[in-house]
């Protein structure tokens, strides 16, 4: 499968296209989803896991539900919610109750699918930078997965209360107090470290 | 001084999402009230932290894999049915010509059932247990397992029962569900023994039962 550059999926109509053109066997129109959400995908999954390797298998699963199901695909919400919504509830059933320990990424600049550091900055920079990421990276799993969920929409993936809320199908409220309480924890997780 | 400003508020304001007196109520509060500035400094740098982190490219072998098991499956669902409607549409066929094109739909279809057939083949060798076994036999380094009518795949050293779905209770081994369930299906006993726990359906629900290795 070639993965070509990188555009934005504008529009509900762009998208019903793209549905209709997979509906229809045209397998660019798959190649076009995965080019646009497969960063998404395996991030979200990388942060809900804490190892790489399991980030790997489940964006292959995730996708391969999406193959399956695009064709399906109504348009009720945007394609990039039905997305983040397939990825968080596959990420939910195999992970389950599983405390994974963070496979320690070293820094967030190196290991294998990262992407380059911002050579602007000083190694003094970088350094601090990789070192604070890391340990937000490991105490991630900490947290309970329900306000994980929530953090890493907000925090990382840049999501609108809203988006989130509509993601998880919850309120803009319980949205509201799962990013406060998954931050809290976090905080109180890195205090302890520091004890 | 007045009492603490709640974790929720201090989150809403890092994020904007207070209105402007409700911020500035915040901003006067923290300038007085050292807890509540101790607080916000620790939010601020979880989300500092968060927001810092790179994100990460996804492998280049992620494409690769997505694409070979795609390869394996059926064509997208509407492909068969435009195929027949195009059919259907048709005023005057010419008799030779439909039955050649029923012929290749047919023959279509079931290299895509026989594909599939070698592919689940292929992807799960499920030892066949005889129904209502007292026990699980060992598995081997394979992944299936079917037990009692059940069959369970093995990931990340976990047994889940195919077909189920966000779990509805979650139960540790020691809870008194757990120890029922455990004395109604013996079998439950080995699949716990050897995982991290086991996800399995029962009246309906998906009850996750972790093992005490997973304490």
């Amino acid at each position: 499968m070639v993965v070509g550059p990188i555009r934005a999926l504008a529009g509900a109509d762009e998208e019903r296209s793209l549905v209709e053109r997979h509906r229809y066997g045209d397998p660019g129109a798959f190649e076009e989803v995965y080019t646009q959400y497969s960063g998404m995908v395996y991030n979200l999954a990388l942060r809900m896991s804490g190892s790489p390797d399991r980030a790997q298998d489940l964006s292959q699963e995730v996708f391969l539900r999406i193959y399956r199901s695009l064709a399906r695909f109504r348009g009720h919400s945007s394609l990039k919610t039905w997305i983040y919504r397939i990825c968080l509830n596959h990420c939910r059933s195999r992970l389950g109750r599983k405390r994974p320990w963070i496979e320690p990424l070293a820094s967030e600049g190196a290991g294998p699918g990262a992407e380059p550091v911002d050579a602007g900055r000083g190694p003094e920079d970088l350094a601090m930078a990789d070192e604070a990421a890391r340990r937000i990276a490991a105490a991630l799993p900490r947290i309970h997965r329900v306000f994980r969920e929530s953090v890493i929409l907000r925090d990382l993936e840049g999501l609108s209360y809203q988006e989130i809320a509509t993601v998880l199908g919850v309120r803009i409220g319980t949205v509201r107090s799962r990013i406060a309480r998954g931050r809290d924890q976090l905080r109180r997780v890195l205090e302890e470290e520091e004890r | 001084m007045s009492s603490h400003i709640p974790v929720e508020r201090l989150s809403s304001y890092l994020d904007s999402e207070l209105s402007e007196a409700e911020a500035s109520a915040v901003e006067r509060h923290v300038r007085q009230c050292a807890t509540c500035r101790s607080d916000l400094q620790g939010l601020r740098r979880v989300v500092g932290g968060l927001r810092s982190m790179e994100r990460a490219a996804p492998p280049p072998v992620l494409a690769q894999e997505v694409a070979r098991r795609i390869a394996l499956e059926r064509p997208p669902q509407g492909l068969v049915e435009r195929l027949e409607s195009q059919l259907g549409r048709r005023a005057r066929i010419d008799s030779g010509l439909a039955v050649g094109f029923a012929l290749v739909l047919a023959l279509a279809v079931i290299f895509y059932l026989f594909a599939d057939a070698v592919d689940r083949r292929q992807r799960s060798e499920v030892p066949i247990v005889v129904p209502g076994a007292s026990s699980a036999p060992a598995a081997d380094a394979g992944e299936v397992l079917e037990v009692a009518g059940r069959v369970f795949h093995r990931r990340d050293g976990w047994w889940t029962q195919d077909g189920s779905a966000a779990p509805s209770r979650i139960l540790n081994w020691r809870d008194p569900a757990a120890q029922e369930l455990r004395l109604t299906w013996p079998w439950l006993e080995d699949l716990l023994a050897d995982s991290g726990g086991v996800v399995l359906l029962h009246d309906g629900e998906t009850i996750v039962i972790e093992s005490a290795s997973a304490d």
